[in-house]
């Protein structure tokens, strides 16, 4: 089997001009690897195949032809509906690499500059699994505690923390805790194996904090049992310090749920007077109040657990891309920077109120971009709903 | 190819022929795109003369079949007319209208799978005709194979894999048609690679036989 990296790596080089040539470390890795070698080999013909594959070309006259054809076509145009202009979306397995290895998912969260307007119930899943509080003997090490690492899987290197929102700082929470709950545990680890030493040095092995099946108190405790014991220890004083950091987290996740509520609140109502004031009128804009009502409720129901909580950043980029065009097309010749602020609902990934901030506000270019925002498409997610501010240069 | 080689300062050596109006008409592309903005088919028929053919090539090596083929650049082609006032120039407009028939032949697939689509004569194999009959045909079946590798990639990987291995676009130029970053690309391309070799070895085809 050839490493998934190399074979990577081959065919990056076999992309690039030069080719594997221009790679020589990769040239020496191949000299030493007949396996991997054949793979580039083989790649190298397939490339060649395909390089060398000629396609049948239009000739003139059947170029003229179909040019002919099209324009005597083009009044047909308007039953094309939808923007095929939009870059293609694939939901086949392949269409993006796969994520890299699990890492801590509090910092998996994104570094996206949303503002949920309701949380999801926090992510218990995101804690590390907590090892299973038995006193098998067999799974515990006869000479040396068992590493904190291998028990709890924690990451080895804490997740960015580069976004300023208040879903990043719960980011930067878990960022900071862990390795503070890690201090802490060794600690606790040094301490507690020193009082147990201590311990057994007068007598006192039967005091262990979580005795194992294998303790056997009143008896001569051997040094298997006194492992196992300092490692009881351990896994008690751990879980509780992982208990009181979930407790921490989830009072946090409250307090940012009801301070994003009051302002989810009141961007909608800024939304809605803002779009009573544009020129579409008062009954469309009950009619979109009524959408957004059903859009809450049916979100409500609940999401699937495959979707993201909120759109990722390259989402948000994707589905301004998209309308960024039409937004364009509402420049009337004035300068500067057209901010709108949407709230996107998560069970339809529509955009459900907008608003504009700054100087463009109440113009004909704000009213027309809020309304060309309004046909943006986001993947669905899981969070009801979530505001975003976005720049536009005029 | 050059995707980008098209792009708004490209001046296109063309005249222009618009249902039997002979009138030279002559500009730079950017000019024609702004002329055919503001509804000037005239315009607009230089613009399709100018790219169809890279568009039908690209539309062969997505769906193999000629009739598919061409109905994919008419349709491109109408559908650019249509979306026309949205170009912002960002992009050149080969790039854009190879993103159009992309999702268009995508389209087509998508639709090929639904009805059961019979298979029809697939213009991409060689022609058997030549000097030497047994090397053309060796060349076919070789050629038949790898089609079907190509036919057999999922979407991502086969849209992919049609710019850059077929077309020959760059990585760059590859994630402005598909819209997503070029690292990803990249990722496409191995994984094509390594499943097109998978096809081609359970196939029969002794790839290894000759050398690169």
């Amino acid at each position: 089997m050839i490493d998934e990296k190399l074979m990577r790596r081959i065919s990056d080089a076999l992309t690039v001009p030069g080719g594997m040539d221009a790679d020589t470390e990769l040239r020496g890795i191949l000299e030493r690897n007949p396996e991997a070698a054949e793979y580039a080999r083989e790649l190298g013909v397939l490339d060649g195949w395909m390089r060398d594959w000629s396609m049948p070309e239009l000739d003139g006259e059947a170029a003229e032809a179909m040019a002919q054809g099209i324009e005597g076509r083009l009044e047909e145009s308007a039953k094309y509906f939808g923007d095929f202009s939009q870059p293609p979306r694939f939901d086949d397995p392949y269409a993006n690499p796969p994520p890299a290895a699990e890492e801590f998912s509090v910092g998996n969260l994104g570094a996206l500059e949303v503002q949920a307007s309701v949380p999801a119930p926090p992510k218990r899943s995101s804690l590390p699994p907590l090892p299973q509080p038995t006193g098998e003997r067999a799974a515990m090490p006869d000479i040396a505690p068992v590493p904190l690492q291998a028990q709890f899987s924690i990451p080895s290197t804490p997740p960015p923390a580069s976004a300023e929102t208040d879903e990043a700082s719960g980011e930067k929470r878990g960022a900071v805790w862990w390795p503070m709950a890690l201090a802490a545990a060794a600690v606790l680890v040094v301490g507690v194996g020193g009082w147990m030493a201590m311990g057994d040095s007068q007598g006192a092995a039967s005091m262990t904090a979580a005795p194992s099946s294998e303790a056997r108190p009143g008896a001569a405790a051997s040094p298997g049992d006194m492992q196992a014991a300092r490692v009881a220890a351990e896994r008690a004083k751990l879980e509780a310090e992982v208990a009181r950091i979930r407790a921490e987290e989830e009072a946090a996740e409250e307090e940012r749920t009801q301070k994003l509520a009051e302002q989810q609140k009141a961007a909608e109502a800024s939304a809605e007077s803002a779009d009573e004031d544009s020129a579409s009128g008062g009954a469309s804009a009950s009619r979109r109040s009524s959408r957004r009502t059903g859009t809450a409720s049916k979100s409500l129901s609940g999401g699937s657990s495959a979707q993201p909580d909120t759109p990722s950043k390259s989402d948000v980029l994707s589905a301004m891309k998209g309308v960024e065009p039409r937004v364009m097309a509402c420049r009337k010749g004035r300068h500067g920077v057209l901010t709108v602020k949407m709230t996107v609902s998560g069970s339809t990934g529509r955009v459900t109120g907008t608003s504009v901030t700054g100087s463009f506000v109440g113009s004909p270019e704000g009213d027309c971009a809020m309304r060309a925002v309004r046909s943006a498409s986001f993947p669905k997610f899981r969070k009801n709903s979530f505001s975003i501010a976005y720049p536009f240069r005029f | 190819m050059q995707l980008v080689a098209a792009n708004a300062a490209f001046p296109i050596p063309c005249v222009g022929y618009f249902m039997g109006d002979a009138t030279a008409i002559e500009g730079s592309e950017e000019e024609l795109i702004q002329r055919a903005k503001t509804g000037d088919r005239a315009a607009f028929g230089i613009l399709v003369r100018a790219h169809q053919g890279r568009t039908f090539g690209l539309a062969v090596r997505m769906l193999g079949a000629r009739s598919e083929a061409e109905d994919a650049v008419q349709e491109t082609y109408l559908r650019a007319w249509r979306a026309l006032r949205y170009y912002d120039g960002r992009a050149a407009l080969s790039t854009w209208l190879h993103r159009i028939c992309v999702n268009v032949c995508l389209n087509i697939i998508r639709r090929r799978r639904r009805s059961k689509h019979q298979a029809v004569e697939d213009i991409r194999l060689p022609a058997l005709d030549g000097p030497d009959p047994a090397a053309a045909a060796e060349s076919r079946r070789r050629f038949q194979v790898v089609a079907a590798a190509v036919d057999g990639l999922s979407p991502s990987l086969r849209s992919t894999a049609v710019l850059v291995l077929l077309e020959g676009a760059s990585l760059a130029e590859a994630a402005e048609v598909l819209g997503c970053p070029e690292g990803t690309v990249a990722w496409r391309i191995h994984e094509a690679r390594r499943k097109l070799r998978e096809a081609v070895r359970a196939a029969g085809e002794d790839i290894g036989g000759e050398g690169s």
